[in-house]
């Protein structure tokens, strides 16, 4: 026992220093927009109450402009960074930080309310911030573990080919704002793109209770610590809409009848035509992301008119 | 917890230490039932109430037959067997039967019925297709005929046998063990054994590089393309591509379950002696599955009759346990359509009896090269085995049939193979890769898997086995497959 067991703990050995090797083989980029993780993380512990807290993927970090509410009471906290981190770590991070007297906006991307997340995202940013991964759910940390060779072979081809484990890096650490907003793309010409107009599933296939779940998971986090917690429908492109007009109709009643939090911005509300996004996924441009914080605003707080 | 994940590994190591560091056999076996069910439970815990209720239900009527084998032979004690029996067959295929093929014999119903004139509309059930249930039941159901038959005396503690009945290396996907190789390693102590254990990790290694390396890249291509629009060309590179697929998929898993088992001391059976170098479809299928063919040849076929009532009555035998078969691997008529064709391609050698004179121990002969003739029969093998895995990878008996008339009818025109153009760079890349594996197999096919390589210097072992793992690692795909065979 005691040879075979030097032997396999050498062996092992070895091949954990060539894990080494391919793990510091491979460039690591500092301002890598996984990394943001940390600064929203740090601005939701540190923001002085009452915070307007804005929940969900790259669509909320590019679709809210909090300088909107400014000149009110409350300090804008965008945690929107990425859809790949799924529904379930979105909520766990924001429910981590609330606080008595905070207004929450959940407005995940509409993926995540019949599908998951990407195990590529969440991997990407529990390595460059390691403390994020208490977010995880148990399901979703199953998934991880379960794939977590294939973070390795990423790695390895990674530190092989001397190229970056996430080929799109358009997005980097800075490109926020002090309040979380995505900045990066004020003033710049739109990118040039075609719509991907598919990928909604057929009404009737429309399977949204895990998402409804979650939902009410962060509606009981929200009574606990006595924040306000509403639900906007993220931006939609209007010639999508048009495609899967059943979908989004049935998603929305399922969204209403199942879920605890209110519903302050519907799919009707969050239509916009294809020129008022930035690029390929459902960011708005800074125009279209201010009037529509604008109506978020007049919805939330019809007594502080601007 | 697939065997190809990081969570496996880390399962595996903390098991081992655990298991080792305990001495009583007692002890053992609590530990490997606990950690099964822990194993078992990763995929849904709902499902370790259905495999407790299989053992608990076999233990029970193990118990009950052993206790009338003491009675006075009679129709009375007759009768309390048959009853205990059914009472094992009634619940193992009644499990099946909801989770598997309910809604296959409701849809047919159906159909039979609407054909007569009939309106019929029972209701679909939606249930998960619990992961390994065709493998353990039958194991246990196994394990019930044979203490039925006086074989196999019953087992008398709880332990060893939920134990062995959830043994988590071979718990999902078999090799599908009988009752009198694998519960007497439960009864005795074990020792821990270096040369195994060492040996085993090697065969865990190289199921490990024959499902990350081989399958799952060979799946790339077949999961794109395996599709009836295809052209011809592209189909017949993606049925010889399944081919392999599914050989190095479910013989990987196989490999690694046996590796694993061998950790803890226990030596299960071999599942694949490399069938395609078979040069009979009957030899094939004591190459393919072996712990499967096995159960059907000894649970169905001999049964039925075997060969002892003519060759007509041997002929039906045949084909009736060989369509069976394909039906357990899917309640779809396609799977039953390609039992049917295994079954008749075998049937003329095993009916006359040739089969038994082949030399099965060496697959492809003694020789360092099979001969021409040897070659053209394990070709021909291949390519009827081929005909086979059309209807088995397709989603309906129509699809498997439009997939072959294109073959057929487009793979004569050589402007049609102009279509593979499209796939250079996959194909440049992975047939290296897969000329290496075929050519390891046969060159270490003497051996019962491809790294038994006492002869080298444990420098050069080592250099061969950091090549393999790091080498799977850089080719593994970003999504790679589930094993095939957990679907059934």
């Amino acid at each position: 026992m005691r040879g075979f067991l030097l032997r396999a703990l050498t062996f092992v050995a070895l091949q954990m220093l060539i894990g080494v090797a391919v793990w510091f083989g491979c460039p690591r980029q500092s301002d890598h927009y996984a990394a943001a993780s940390i600064d929203k993380r740090q601005r939701l512990a540190s923001a002085p109450s009452p915070r307007i807290v804005f929940v969900g993927g790259s669509s909320t970090s590019f679709g809210f402009d909090s300088r909107v509410f400014g000149d009110t009471k409350y300090t804008s906290v965008n945690m929107g960074h990425n859809r790949g981190l799924g529904l379930p770590f979105m909520v766990r991070q924001a429910a981590a930080g609330l606080r008595q007297g905070d207004l929450v906006i959940v407005s995940p991307e509409y993926e995540l309310l019949w599908g998951e997340g990407s195990d590529r995202t969440l991997i990407t940013h529990i390595e460059h911030d390691p403390a994020c991964a208490r977010y995880l759910n148990f399901e979703t940390t199953q998934r991880l573990m379960d794939g977590g060779l294939i973070w390795l072979a990423l790695k390895l081809r990674c530190a092989l080919h001397n190229s970056a484990t996430d080929p799109v890096l358009l997005f980097t650490r800075s490109s926020f704002d002090a309040s979380g907003d995505f900045a990066a793309h004020r003033g710049k010409p739109r990118r040039p793109h075609t719509a991907a107009l598919g990928g909604w599933p057929e009404a009737d296939a429309l399977n949204a209770q895990p998402a409804i779940a979650e939902l009410n998971w962060m509606a009981d986090r929200c009574d606990e610590v006595g924040a306000r917690c509403v639900f906007a429908f993220a931006p939609l492109r209007e010639e999508r809409h048009q495609i899967a007009a059943d979908s989004a109709r049935r998603l929305e009643a399922l969204i209403r009848a199942g879920s605890r939090l209110a519903v302050v911005l519907s799919i009707e509300d969050s239509l916009h035509p294809g020129s008022e996004f930035f690029d390929i996924g459902a960011h708005l441009v800074e125009s279209a992301a201010t009037s529509r914080t604008q109506q978020l605003r007049r919805v939330l707080l019809p007594e502080s008119r601007r | 917890m697939t065997f190809n994940s990081l969570t496996f590994f880390v399962f595996a190591t903390v098991v081992f230490a655990a298991y080792w560091a305990v001495r009583s056999r007692r002890t053992q076996n609590m530990l490997l039932l606990v950690v099964s069910y822990v194993f078992y439970g990763w995929w849904d815990w709902r499902f370790c109430g259905l495999i407790a209720a299989s053992s608990a239900v076999d233990f029970g009527v193990g118990l009950w037959l052993s206790r009338t084998q003491d009675e006075q032979p009679g129709p009375r004690r007759q009768r309390h067997r048959r009853t205990a029996l059914a009472l094992s067959i009634a619940t193992n295929l009644g499990l099946l039967g909801v989770f598997k093929y309910y809604n296959f014999f409701a849809d047919n119903l159906v159909l039979g019925a609407a054909s007569l004139g009939v309106s019929l509309s029972p209701s679909t059930l939606q249930l998960v297709l619990p992961v390994g249930i065709s493998f353990y039941t039958f194991q246990t159901l196994g394990t019930t005929i044979d203490v039925y038959r006086g074989r196999l005396g019953a087992c008398r503690s709880l332990v060893d046998y939920f134990a062995y009945v959830s043994f988590f290396p071979q718990l999902v996907a078999g090799p599908i063990e009988r009752g009198a190789r694998l519960l007497p390693q439960f009864q005795r102590d074990r020792r821990f054994d270096a040369g195994l254990a060492a040996d085993g990790l090697c065969q865990a290694l190289w199921g490990f590089v024959q499902k990350a390396a081989l399958a799952d890249n060979l799946a790339t291509l077949v999961n794109d393309y395996y599709i009836p629009t295809s052209p011809g060309p592209v189909l017949a590179v993606c049925t010889v591509a399944f081919a392999f697929q599914i050989y190095w998929d479910f013989a990987g898993y196989s490999n690694i379950a046996i590796g694993t088992a061998r950790l803890f001391g226990f030596s299960l059976s071999r599942n694949f002696a490399l069938p395609y170098f078979s040069r009979s479809v009957a030899e094939f299928w004591r190459r393919w599955h072996i712990s499967l063919s096995t159960w059907f040849r000894d649970y169905v076929y001999v049964p039925l009759g075997g060969n002892k009532r003519g060759r007509a009555r041997q002929a039906i035998n045949i084909l009736l346990t060989f369509v069976i078969s394909g039906l357990w691997h899917g309640a779809a008529w396609h799977f039953v359509a390609w039992g049917a064709i295994n079954g008749l391609a075998a049937m003329p050698t095993i009916v006359s009896g040739r089969s038994r004179a082949q030399p099965v121990d060496t697959p492809g002969g003694e020789g360092s090269s099979p001969g021409l003739r040897g070659a053209l029969q394990m070709l021909a093998t291949f390519s009827i085995v081929c005909v086979g895995w059309v209807f088995f990878r397709a989603t309906s008996v129509e699809a498997a049939l439009q997939i072959l008339t294109r073959i057929v009818t487009e793979c004569g025109d050589i402007a049609a193979w102009s279509s593979l153009a499209a796939h250079e760079q996959y194909l440049r890349a992975i047939m290296p890769l897969a000329v290496l594996g075929v050519m390891a197999e046969w060159l270490q096919r003497r051996h019962p898997h491809v790294l038994v390589l006492d002869a080298w210097p444990r420098w050069s072992r080592w250099a061969l086995y950091t090549m393999l793992f790091w080498g799977a690692m850089y080719v593994l795909p970003e999504t790679p497959p589930e094993f095939i065979y957990f679907q059934f």
